[in-house]
């Protein structure tokens, strides 16, 4: 019973993940009881296209799968637009596409006003809320098409569809944690180009007087080679998943290369100088450097026990994993 | 419209029907096909996840048991499930006593209205 199993593959993937195993065999159980039935009312096998019509008049799998959620939500606007079939799929389409329209938004922004193309904040407001406005419209429009035509959908019981990887329950966050991830250490590295080519973009022309001292260059290949092992690691665990179990120990490796550098830079002085010989004033110049001393020793605090949990965290799930 | 309305109609006893039914311990298609050979066609789609809700609402239990070398999941009326559906029935009764009285319908010698 081939087509059946097919059938009972692609209603699983609109499942949700906990609850798959149980409805999966519960509908093959019924399932194969009607076609037992039939063939024994027959006298004889069902054949193929016999088969066929029982799945086909069971339903599409997404329709099938739908009457199982826990909570039949759907969008109504005078009258149902989306119905519980297409629901929990609109909002996960919806949240993906939103939440990287803003990210892609903020990012353009924060690349502009560095540039001086400044916004005051109500204009910031309006073009983001149009953003979203539009987002909203097409993505909800979209599957009011989709719903409409649903009922009336033409599929075919030998290849019946199935919910795409991406879009199934438990699977869209690790790609949405690795875009998370990259785009935060982009940012940071982004930030700390900024602090040390331009600093005067960060605090003003009061930073002018000043620049990073000596002692940042030497770790400036170290710190790059960190924050590009940062970026490949989550992008190495979604094209290698078996990877993922190495990943803890790449993310404390990572923590200690880190504190490597941070104890490195605690350890020197003169982290801030004078940009030329009498451009600013030595007191301040002193109190920038002595705020340097302790936020550097307190990052080497904190990166300590970052270490110390990571390292926790990988001594227990080596205890877990079966001999 | 009158489809609609039917449906609606039994849409409204399909809750009570399942309850009465499961009395007697039986797994999701038999119980399908017993409600249809006394009358009460339901479209699989919509007993089997009914079922599941009537579990989680504490109505019905549920026990896995292998037959005819198939792992089948039968359901039965939980004590919750009994004191609910003879509420139900109760409430049932009241309501088709109501309608008589609305209708002013006598019943015929031959059981016709």
């Amino acid at each position: 019973m081939e087509l059946l199993e097919r059938y009972l593959v692609a209603v699983r993937s609109f499942l949700p993940p906990a609850q798959q195993d149980d409805i999966e065999e519960e509908l093959s159980a019924n399932l194969h009881a009607q076609m037992e039935d039939r063939a024994a009312a027959l006298g004889r096998p069902l054949t193929e296209s016999e088969q066929e019509a029982i799945i086909q008049q069971h339903g599409h799998p997404m329709v099938v799968a739908a009457r199982y959620q826990a909570h039949q939500g759907g969008l109504v606007f005078g009258r149902q637009l989306i119905g519980p079939a297409l629901f929990p799929m609109y909002l996960r389409v919806l949240w993906v596409t939103m939440g990287v329209s803003v990210a892609i938004y903020l990012l353009v922004r924060v690349a502009l006003v560095v540039a001086g193309n400044a916004m005051t904040f109500d204009e910031m407001l309006n073009t983001a809320l149009v953003q979203l406005v539009i987002q909203f419209a097409v993505v909800t429009g979209i599957f009011a098409v989709a719903d409409n035509y649903l009922p009336a959908m033409e599929w075919d019981a030998r290849r019946p569809p199935v919910m795409p990887a991406i879009f199934r329950q438990g699977q869209l966050r690790p790609y949405l944690q690795a875009i998370v991830e990259i785009a935060v250490i982009v940012l940071c590295c982004y930030g700390l180009w900024l602090l040390f080519t331009r600093p005067s973009l960060l605090f003003g022309a009061a930073a002018d007087p000043y620049q990073p001292g000596p002692i940042w260059q030497q770790v400036v290949w170290p710190a790059l080679a960190i924050a590009l092992v940062s970026i490949a690691m989550p992008i190495i665990t979604l094209v290698r998943p078996v990877w993922a179990r190495a990943r803890p120990v790449l993310r404390l490796a990572v923590d200690v290369a880190v504190l490597g550098v941070l104890v490195y830079l605690a350890l020197g002085s003169q982290w801030v100088v004078l940009a030329h010989a009498g451009s600013g004033s030595t007191s301040a110049l002193t109190t920038i450097n002595a705020v340097m001393f302790y936020s550097l020793r307190g990052l080497v605090i904190g990166t300590v026990v970052v270490c110390l949990l990571d390292g926790w965290k990988l001594l227990r799930q080596t205890r877990k994993r079966p001999a | 419209m009158l489809d609609n309305l039917r449906l609606e109609l039994r849409r409204g006893c399909l809750t009570i029907a399942v309850l009465a039914q499961l009395r007697t311990e039986q797994y999701g298609y038999v119980l399908r096909k017993a409600l249809a050979d006394q009358g009460m066609e339901i479209d699989e789609n919509t007993l089997y996840p009914l079922l599941r809700r009537l579990e989680s609402q504490g109505l019905l239990v549920s026990i896995w048991r292998e037959e005819n070398k198939r792992n089948k999941r039968f359901y039965r009326l939980s004590s919750e499930g009994a004191s609910v559906l003879a509420q139900l029935l109760e409430e049932w009764r009241s309501i088709d006593a109501s309608l008589n009285r609305i209708i002013g319908a006598a019943l015929l010698p031959d059981g016709a209205h």
